[in-house]
């Protein structure tokens, strides 16, 4: 483990090392690539400033409000279309449909429903969290309903609580997890993109303000956040996922 | 009078394949019954006929006890659930589960994983489970197939305690000729060529020896012999 640590950080530190010593050597343009220690020092300053509850907060929030939406309906959803050959006929056409369709292609058409606020960034998010959380949570319910534990289930008549807590939702946990990584990944995403253009705030904001002041010092800051926070929420689940045991 | 349980006229295909053909043959109740047989002979399918989990397409089971618990060689445990949770969500008592898991030793595994035990540890909680809520019927399809000799021979005396202190009926599908001598009081040969049971009969001067006590056994030869020839002439 502190091993595995060790030779993550130290690719990193080596980035780090490059970047600041080719800036220093002039091989790379400092004016488009400031060296890591200008930007990593503004990424503190604005965490300890107005920015916090100015752009960040109004950006997590958005997500927090789309995975409140999302997730319960995606595992809902994922568990009866997995454990009900009827309603998997009926629900998973209409998703695998759309599915495959961009979500940020249909931005505009959330403005259009949800008019320029707040509603429609959440919408968009919640919709492109939802998907992945749905596939995972649909592929476990029907890999667990077909495993040989099944005759367990049957032959000592597990039931009720048991059935759906112990049987179920624990035996489906990892693959949950999984998908919910990859999702959390993709509405990070989404967050950015519909704070771009129709947004007084937010972080996808302050990244498309800056770049567009050329402030370029700002600009890396804000990635450098956005992608610290990504990095936290993805060990979170990692560890999560490590922590949980499947089929 | 105990009434045994009665295979009659059973018959299961998979499609067109058939696998039982007018299956006919009785289990003694409170006995422990072995159907021995080269793979894919059936006798899983019959245990699975018994414990309801498929229906023949036709033929009955006759006297078949209301409670039956099964004991399962494949994914045996919930891995995700601790051997205390695994035991808790398959008996209607939990509370008398502490005290059955101390008087046969097993409480400190409570809260171990499946992952975190051996694979004869993982059995003796499958076979403890089975016999939990004191089922009338147990079916135990092959439990020790990959359990190496010695721990095998403990899962044994430990199968046969709980045996003699709940008597169930118990039916045990096995290839092992030795393990079926020294668990059973009956065993049935199932053949390939007939499909189904061509002969029942008696072992019980073997039962609940030791291996090494079964070896000396003076039918033990002639059983070996009888058990050994059947299954080589069912392989032709």
């Amino acid at each position: 483990m502190m091993k595995k640590i060790f030779i993550s950080l130290l690719t990193i530190f080596l980035l780090i090392f490059f970047w600041e010593i080719f800036v220093f050597l002039k091989i790379i343009d400092g004016q488009f690539f400031p060296p890591p220690h200008l930007f990593v020092g503004r990424a503190i300053a604005l965490m300890t400033g107005d920015f916090l509850s100015q752009d960040l907060w109004p950006s997590l929030l958005r997500l927090i409000q789309a995975i409140m939406i999302s997730l319960p309906l995606g595992l809902l959803l994922g568990i009866l279309s997995g454990s009900s050959a009827l309603i998997d006929q009926i629900i998973n056409p209409v998703l695998a449909f759309t599915y495959p369709l961009p979500k940020v292609a249909i931005f505009p058409l959330m403005l259009l429903l949800f008019g320029i606020g707040d509603f429609s960034k959440v919408m968009l998010i919640s919709i492109g969290i939802f998907y992945l959380i749905y596939i995972n949570v649909r592929s476990s319910t029907q890999k667990l309903l077909q495993s040989p534990l099944m005759d367990i289930v049957s032959i000592y008549e597990i039931k009720g609580w048991n059935y759906y807590y112990h049987f179920l939702l624990k035996g489906i946990r990892r693959d949950f997890y999984i998908g919910l990584k990859s999702s959390l990944g993709y509405g990070l995403i989404l967050v950015v993109v519909s704070e771009l253009s129709v947004s007084r705030n937010g972080i996808g904001h302050f990244i498309w303000q800056s770049w567009d002041q050329f402030r370029v010092n700002d600009m890396y800051a804000g990635i450098f956040i956005l992608s610290f926070i990504g990095f936290l929420i993805s060990s979170f689940l990692d560890y999560l996922i490590e922590k949980s045991i499947s089929l | 009078m105990k009434e045994n349980i009665v295979f009659k006229d059973i018959n299961f295909s998979f499609g067109e394949f058939s696998v039982l053909l007018n299956l006919n043959f009785s289990i003694k109740k409170g006995s422990i019954h072995s159907l021995v047989g080269i793979s894919g002979v059936g006798k899983s399918t019959a245990l699975r006929i018994l414990a309801n989990l498929i229906k023949p397409q036709s033929g009955e089971v006759i006297n078949r006890p209301e409670h039956v618990s099964f004991a399962f060689q494949r994914s045996p445990l919930f891995p995700w659930l601790t051997v205390l949770e695994n035991l808790t969500i398959c008996t209607k008592n939990p509370m008398e589960l502490t005290s059955i898991l101390k008087l046969f030793r097993l409480d400190e595994f409570l809260h171990s994983y499946p992952r975190e035990l051996s694979g004869g540890m993982v059995q003796k909680i499958n076979i403890l489970r089975s016999f939990l809520d004191n089922p009338e019927l147990i079916l135990m399809d092959e439990p020790f197939v990959h359990i190496d000799s010695i721990q095998k021979e403990e899962l044994h005396q430990f199968l046969l305690l709980l045996w003699n202190k709940f008597r169930p009926t118990i039916v045990y599908v096995t290839h092992d000729i030795d393990e079926a001598l020294l668990l059973s009081h009956e065993i049935s040969l199932f053949s390939l060529k007939n499909k189904g049971v061509i002969e029942t009969f008696d072992v019980v001067d073997c039962f609940n020896t030791t291996v090494l006590e079964l070896k000396y056994n003076s039918n033990y030869a002639g059983y070996f012999q009888k058990i050994y020839k059947h299954l080589k002439q069912d392989l032709i």
